[in-house]
């Protein structure tokens, strides 16, 4: 066991599997591990008593701009903002994840802090390894049984 | 003998995988080891096991010490767990990303996943034979690209070989039609294969039947070897069932569909309403659920944890399967496709003297196993109310089973040991190269 904690940050796109959760998050605890959880579709009271430090609820949220309304600064913004209300109300579940998870200030903040990132399905590997690549140092890995292996080898 | 006849056994699944095949497998290399064969197993790296369904070093127990293994250097590319290995697009779009692999896959065999693997297992089995030359080469599909060392051995040195086929390669055995066409690159590959192989393997009759009727040049080179049961993975006793709460059971990987999962366990719910014991059981499913990084996170899952009494309690080590047969009162016999699936699961679950409750199709080579047996349980149909009813039905067999039942129960199983399954058609096999050897 390493002396300071792993940070570990599980990522979902669907809502995750509590019997999954139960077997995995003990041992990545006993192996040392601090396991914080983002999922685009999460039920907090589903998740009680799992070993979970903090958990976050990724939904598409209005952000304020920092900047005023019909300034140059605005329209030039604009495109882009338009660009990611149209993912998240028409995109895929992978692309919606992403364009979430990349502007919620927790996922962020948690993300930058994670040692290992972790995909729970398909959809939510698309952010993960936009995150490894933000975070070059970061073990990225697909599937609770993988994180658990990268927890140990840490 | 003079000078111990050489097997190669390619067989990817071979111990410590933790796959069903690895029992047949294992039974098969050491009925051949104790004729005195030299047998190199040739399989894939211990470490790719761990991207599939995981290891279970219990099994390498009974494996003859005399047998070198082989591993070839080759993984599941789409198990990958390392998300930084994954190319972009897999990453963003991963189920076209996995279509586009499987074109490029039957360009090198005509298999998608294991075909782009026929240049290493080729160069595998002509490195073995160039170091120990090889008799004759036993190869056990699936994957059916692992034919591809059989049939190079073959082509270049003459190399006679056999095909325990298991379930049949151009058999669709779930769906119970023709997996391809016979002009096909797989038919042909298939057609040559069949010409050429000394014996070829199946496990039940309707494979038997199914392959008589498209490759009639077979004749008797064509039999059944059944898949069988360990004896220490039963229990010679079982407890007895306590009516304040009975356990039902279920182990072994769930290959069945999440509609059938879905209708067990409304057929459970309706039970525990109508029966007051039932009320009071519990219902546990040990075994795999899902491979890979899906391991435990399966649609099955999801229903098992929204279900009343019923939970999921992971794998089982072989070495712990007769504690955990011990553990339970009644078993559930899930199973998927219909005659041409027998299933292993199920001659473990004859044996262990058991009540059995069945819930497959009424034609499924299951039910031949089980045919005659005490203590066994059907719906009527497949819906939840026929499930329902059924469970009933076994929880009160179980509660009301004398000893005599059991012991006759497990009596009608005792043919199904998988040494008296395998041993007649390896010694069959293994005869004219004996005969040879101690010329």
């Amino acid at each position: 066991m390493t002396d300071t904690p792993v940070t570990v940050l599980l990522i979902g796109a669907t809502a995750p599997i509590r019997t999954a959760l139960e077997g995995a998050v003990p041992e990545l605890v006993e192996n040392g591990a601090e396991v914080y959880l983002a999922a685009y579709r999460l039920s907090a009271p589903d998740l009680a008593g799992v070993r979970i430090r903090d958990m976050r609820l990724l939904q598409p949220r209005i952000y304020p701009s920092g900047t005023r309304r019909f300034s140059p600064r605005w329209v030039v913004r604009l495109p882009r903002r338009l660009l990611i209300r149209l993912v998240e109300k028409y995109g895929d579940l992978a692309g919606r994840v992403w364009t979430t998870a990349r502007r919620d200030p927790w996922l962020v903040a948690r993300a930058a802090q994670a040692d290992v990132l972790v995909a729970l399905d398909p959809a939510a590997a698309w952010t993960v390894w936009k995150l490894a690549r933000r975070h070059p140092g970061t073990t990225a890995v697909n599937g609770l049984p993988a994180a658990v292996d990268a927890v140990r080898e840490r | 003998m003079t000078g111990a006849p050489h097997l190669l056994y390619l067989a990817y699944g071979f111990p410590p995988a933790a796959k069903s095949s690895a029992y047949r497998m294992r039974e098969v290399a050491n009925s051949f080891a104790e004729r005195g064969w030299d047998v190199t197993v040739v399989t894939i790296a211990h470490t790719s096991w761990e991207l599939e369904y995981g290891l279970d070093e219990s099994l390498m127990d009974g494996v003859h010490p005399a047998i070198r293994i082989v591993e070839m250097p080759l993984r599941r590319n789409e198990l990958e767990t390392d998300i930084r290995r994954w190319p972009r697009y897999r990453a963003r779009f991963p189920i076209r990303w996995r279509q586009r692999q499987a074109k490029l896959d039957i360009k090198t065999f005509p298999e998608p996943v294991f075909g782009r693997w026929r240049p290493v297992i080729e160069d595998t089995a002509l490195r073995v034979h160039h170091e120990h030359p090889v008799d004759l080469c036993l190869v056990s599909p699936a994957p059916y690209t692992m034919v591809a060392g059989a049939l190079r051995l073959h082509r270049d040195h003459g190399v006679p070989f056999a095909v325990d086929y298991r379930d049949g390669w151009s058999l669709d055995v779930l769906g119970g039609g023709e997996a391809f066409t016979p002009s096909s690159p797989a038919g042909q590959l298939e057609a040559e294969l069949m010409a050429a192989a000394r014996a070829v393997w199946v496990v039940n009759e309707p494979i038997r039947e199914w392959y008589a009727a498209r490759f009639p040049a077979l004749g008797d080179r064509l039999r059944v070897v059944r898949n069988g049961f360990d004896p220490h993975a039963v229990t010679a006793s079982t407890r007895r069932p306590d009516p304040a709460g009975l356990a039902f059971g279920y182990v072994g990987t769930v290959n069945f569909s999440v509609d059938m999962t879905r209708a067990i366990l409304n057929g459970w719910r309706l039970a525990r309403k109508q029966d007051d014991v039932i009320a009071r059981s519990t219902l546990t499913f040990r075994g795999h659920m899902g491979a890979g990084h899906g391991r435990a996170a399966s649609a099955h899952v999801r229903y098992v944890e929204q279900t009343p009494a019923v939970s999921y309690r992971g794998p089982v080590a072989k070495g712990d399967i007769a504690a955990v047969y011990a553990s339970f009162d009644v078993l559930l016999l899930a199973l998927a496709g219909g005659r041409f699936v027998t299933s292993g699961k199920v001659f473990e679950y004859a044996a262990s003297g058991l009540p059995i409750l069945s819930v497959h199709q009424a034609e499924h080579d299951a039910a031949a196993v089980l045919d005659g047996r005490p203590l066994w349980v059907r719906p009527d149909a497949l819906d939840a109310e026929a499930i329902g009813k059924a469970f009933v039905t076994a929880a009160h067999t179980a509660l009301s089973a004398t000893d005599e039942q059991r012991a006759a129960a497990r009596a009608a199983a005792e043919r199904f040991e998988r040494r008296r399954q395998i041993e007649p058609a390896v010694a069959e096999l293994a005869a004219p190269f004996e005969a040879r050897a101690n010329r």
